[in-house]
This record gives structure tokens, C-alpha cells and sequence, in this order.
């Protein structure tokens, strides 16, 4: 190995260990790190930073007891299968916002970020383009994970990207949600085009406002 | 000849994606490929590709191709096996740490711009191509600079460039990093198109972002494309000539107007 990897090796080290530690700083060898950007870096990386992070914006949220896995076994699905019409919307923000923070890598993280892009659609179907939500209706699948009917009609349709392959018995925590694959998205499937009210939107933004940026 | 216009490819995005190119505004997507990896997954992106129908580039994110202990134990075995299905236009990764050991950071980083570490990065990315022989061009991408490095004696564009003369890879420029890096280090973008030869530069990327309390400008793939970033587009388009730009949009779908805005525009400036 060269001088040159070696130090590289060290340094790289030391980065990671940084930014592994739940209240890291920059080595000394970073320069200019600005200090709000480092700090979501840590955020993003760490489930209890998440989880107060998520907290600051959803103060039921702290009240919840983190799932273990079987309950999440036992009761997401179970939450998934009821009458979605009996659902509110905060069930769904809280479910959504309890079972990504549960997940035990920051991968969770972009579940919130699928959910945020459906409620964007969901948004953008109230604009001028009725003829074509309906591009997006079809049949539910039976593997459906969660329907979510909200205030208006709209349907939130979340299921496994990859629903061959899904199931709640082959859940592993610590692979399948490394897996793009895995991660859970959601879609307007149809109904009436249905806004969530601006506040809710304005809180899940600026939880996702905590994230890094994309790469 | 005229590049492609793609866009990101998501599949909870595939309405967007189908009537961006029925109105003509896109005629190819790029695919972030890394979930398709596991077993049995590359059937399924094949499907999903196949029913829509668009030419596509694959852009990797989990390659990690600078980190120092790459060829400690290199196994691209599945991702060989992934690629020897496909048939994209280009592919590509980043050049980037974000994985050391057995941690993998999940985001892109920057890093020690000396030469040595350049030939460092090359030499990953030489053993890297070397494993896989793909008839399909392969690419990297400079990524945001969000700090410096004690020592550095290279500029971001420096750096790239000597990986790239030094490597088998093409170069993937994106606009909007160079713009992150005009906004939070005062770098000049255009000067650093210059930085490159015309020849080197194989796709272009096309993004907005956001701008925190700091005033740090974040390359957030959630926005805009910042009026700077078309500047540097027409700057890049009279230098270059890519076979494909890419509009990243990746969140923040509020604005499904603007978005198709953005690639009228990026079309409109297409020689």
C-alpha cells in the first residue's frame, strides 16, 4: 500500500467515525464544514436524532412507544386491513412517521421522503389535471400493504416496490431495508383529488427539511 | 448530434415520466440501479424499462470508488452480472468516499484533493473498469465539495480532472455541484468548465436545491434549476457535447408544471 492510500485510509477512518458518532464534530483536518449541513449529516445518520428531530414537529409522536417487530408484524398489517375510511389522516402521519423511525438504519429515512412525494402528486392532482390522474387508477393488489383514504377521496395506496418478493414473514430488519427495492412507496391510485391541509404538508416538509441533501 | 434529455427514473414517478416524454420533453430516463442488485431483481427493472419503452442510462451511487480500502477485497461479481443484462446508454457512479470499512455513509462526500490521492482514485477506478469490460461507456461525477481538507492543494475541478486523465472513465459534469460549489466556496463555474477538454465530457446533469439558514446551498435535487445553473448549461453546451442530459428530480413533486417547464426550457437550449 502507498504512503499516500495509507494516509487516505486514516483520514477516511477518521471521517466516518465522525459522522458515525451521534454528536460527532469535523476532524480537525475538515476545514469550512458548515456547521448546519454537518449537523443534518448526523441527523439523517442517527435513528435518536431522527426520532427528536420528528418530535420537535409531532409532539404525539414522542409519546409513542418505538414498535418492536413483532409488533409491527402484528399491527401494521392489521392497521393496513381495516376499513381505510375509518383511518384519519393523523393515524396515517403518525403510523408512517412511527414505523420509519422504528426501522433500524437511516434508510427509513426515505420512506418519509416516498410518503412526501405521493402527498406531492396527490397535491399536484388538484391542479388542472383531472383527465389524467386517471392514468393512475387500477386494481388494488392484494399484497396491498396500507390503503389510506384521505379527507376527500383520495386513496394513498402504499405497497412494496418489489411485491413479489414481499412478505411480512421474510421481514429482516437488518437486510430488506438496505434495499431500494424494499422501500415502501406510496401512490395515488384514485378518487377525488384531496389535499392534505397546508399545516400537515408544512410539518412533514420540514421534517424532511432535516434531511442532507440527495445524492 | 443532439444529446438526450432524461430524467430521473423512479418507478412511483412513471406518470410523470410517461407524459414528459408524450409531450416530447424527454426521450431517455436515467436509473439509479442500486436496488436492483439482490438476486432477481434485475428481471424485474428489465420489465419495468421494457414497458416504458425510453432509452436509459444507469447512475450508480453506492460504488464508493474513492474509499482507500476499495481493492482490499473488490467483488463486482453481482454487479457484473447485473450489467451484462442490460444494455444502457452510459452508466455511472460517483467520485466519491461514502463508504469505509464496513460503514457505508449513504451520501456523497468530499475528498483530499492532492495529486497522490488522485492517482489513488484513478487506480480504483482503472482495477474497477478493468472487472467490468462493458461495451456502454462508464462515467464519474464530481460531487459537492462541503468542506476542505487540511493539505489540499487541488481545486474540486483540478482533482476531477486529474482522475479523469488518469482513468478509463468519461466524465459525468454536473451543473448544479458546480453551482453548490460557486454558492458556498466562491469557485468559479465557468471557469471550471474550461478545466475540462470538450472531448471528456459524456452527460451532463441539471438539478436545484435549497439554501439553509447559513446560506449554505444544498445540492437537494428538490427545486428549480437555479438561473445560474442554465447560464452554465449554454456555457457547457457551447464546449461539450454530451450524448445526454439529465434533469435530477427527486423530491418535491408539488410542481409537476414547473418541472415540465424546466425540461421545455432545457430542450429549448439544446443545440
Amino acid at each position: 500500500m502507498t504512503p499516500c492510500r495509507e494516509r487516505l485510509r486514516a483520514d477516511q477512518a477518521a471521517l466516518f467515525a465522525a459522522l458515525a458518532a451521534p454528536q460527532g464534530t469535523p476532524p480537525a483536518f475538515v476545514h469550512g464544514a458548515d456547521p448546519v449541513f454537518w449537523e443534518r449529516l448526523l441527523r439523517v445518520r442517527h435513528p435518536e436524532n431522527l426520532r427528536d428531530g420528528l418530535t420537535a414537529f409531532f409532539p404525539r409522536f414522542a409519546a409513542l412507544a418505538r414498535p418492536t417487530d413483532a409488533e409491527l408484524r402484528r399491527d401494521w398489517p392489521a392497521f393496513s386491513h381495516q376499513a381505510p375510511a375509518a383511518l384519519r389522516r393523523q393515524t396515517l402521519l403518525e403510523g408512517a412517521l412511527g414505523w420509519a423511525a422504528a426501522r433500524p438504519n437511516p434508510t427509513a429515512w426515505t420512506e418519509l421522503l416516498w410518503i412526501e412525494e405521493a402527498l406531492g402528486l396527490a397535491r399536484a392532482a388538484a391542479h388542472p389535471l383531472p383527465d389524467q390522474i386517471d392514468d393512475l387508477n387500477g386494481p388494488l393488489p392484494a399484497d396491498a400493504a396500507l390503503r389510506v383514504q384521505l379527507p376527500g377521496g383520495a386513496l394513498l395506496w402504499c405497497r412494496s416496490q418489489s411485491p413479489e418478493l414481499w412478505s411480512w414473514s421474510d421481514y429482516d430488519p437488518d437486510q430488506s431495508w438496505l434495499s431500494a427495492e424494499r422501500r415502501v412507496y406510496v401512490t395515488v391510485l384514485h378518487g377525488e383529488p384531496a389535499l392534505l391541509p397546508a399545516a400537515d404538508l408544512r410539518a412533514l416538509r420540514l421534517s424532511l427539511a432535516l434531511s442532507a441533501g440527495a445524492r | 448530434m443532439k444529446p438526450r434529455l432524461a430524467l430521473t427514473y423512479r418507478e412511483a414517478l412513471r406518470w410523470p415520466i410517461e407524459q414528459a416524454a408524450a409531450r416530447g420533453l424527454i426521450d431517455a430516463i436515467e436509473v439509479v440501479p442500486s436496488g436492483f442488485l439482490r438476486e432477481g431483481q434485475a428481471s424485474l427493472l428489465r420489465r419495468r424499462l421494457a414497458t416504458l419503452g425510453l432509452p436509459y442510462s444507469f447512475h450508480f451511487i453506492d460504488q464508493s470508488l474513492a474509499s482507500a480500502d476499495l481493492l482490499d477485497q473488490p467483488d463486482w461479481s453481482r454487479l457484473a452480472a447485473f450489467l451484462a443484462g442490460f444494455e444502457p446508454l452510459c452508466w455511472s457512479d460517483h467520485l466519491t468516499a461514502c463508504r469505509a470499512g464496513p460503514l457505508d455513509l449513504e451520501v456523497n462526500l468530499p475528498l483530499a484533493a492532492t495529486p497522490e490521492a488522485a492517482a489513488v482514485y484513478a487506480e480504483n477506478i482503472c482495477a474497477f473498469r478493468a472487472a467490468l469490460p462493458t461495451a456502454a461507456p462508464f462515467l464519474i461525477e464530481q460531487v459537492p465539495t462541503h468542506w476542505t481538507q487540511a493539505g489540499d492543494t487541488l481545486s474540486p475541478i483540478a482533482l476531477f480532472r486529474a482522475v479523469l486523465d488518469q482513468s478509463p472513465a468519461g466524465a459525468l459534469l454536473d451543473l448544479h455541484n458546480l453551482y453548490c460549489d460557486e454558492v458556498n466556496l466562491g469557485l468559479d463555474a465557468a471557469a471550471a468548465l474550461s478545466a475540462l477538454p470538450p472531448e471528456s465530457v459524456v452527460e451532463l446533469h441539471l438539478a436545484g436545491g435549497h439554501r439553509l439558514e447559513t446560506g449554505f446551498w444544498v445540492d437537494g435535487h428538490d427545486g428549480a434549476v437555479p438561473p445560474r445553473v442554465w447560464a452554465l448549461l449554454e456555457l457547457a453546451l457551447r464546449r461539450f457535447s454530451p450524448r445526454l442530459i439529465v434533469l435530477e428530480r427527486e423530491h418535491n413533486f408539488t410542481d409537476l408544471p414547473g418541472i415540465f417547464a424546466d425540461l421545455e426550457r432545457a430542450r429549448d437550449t439544446l443545440p
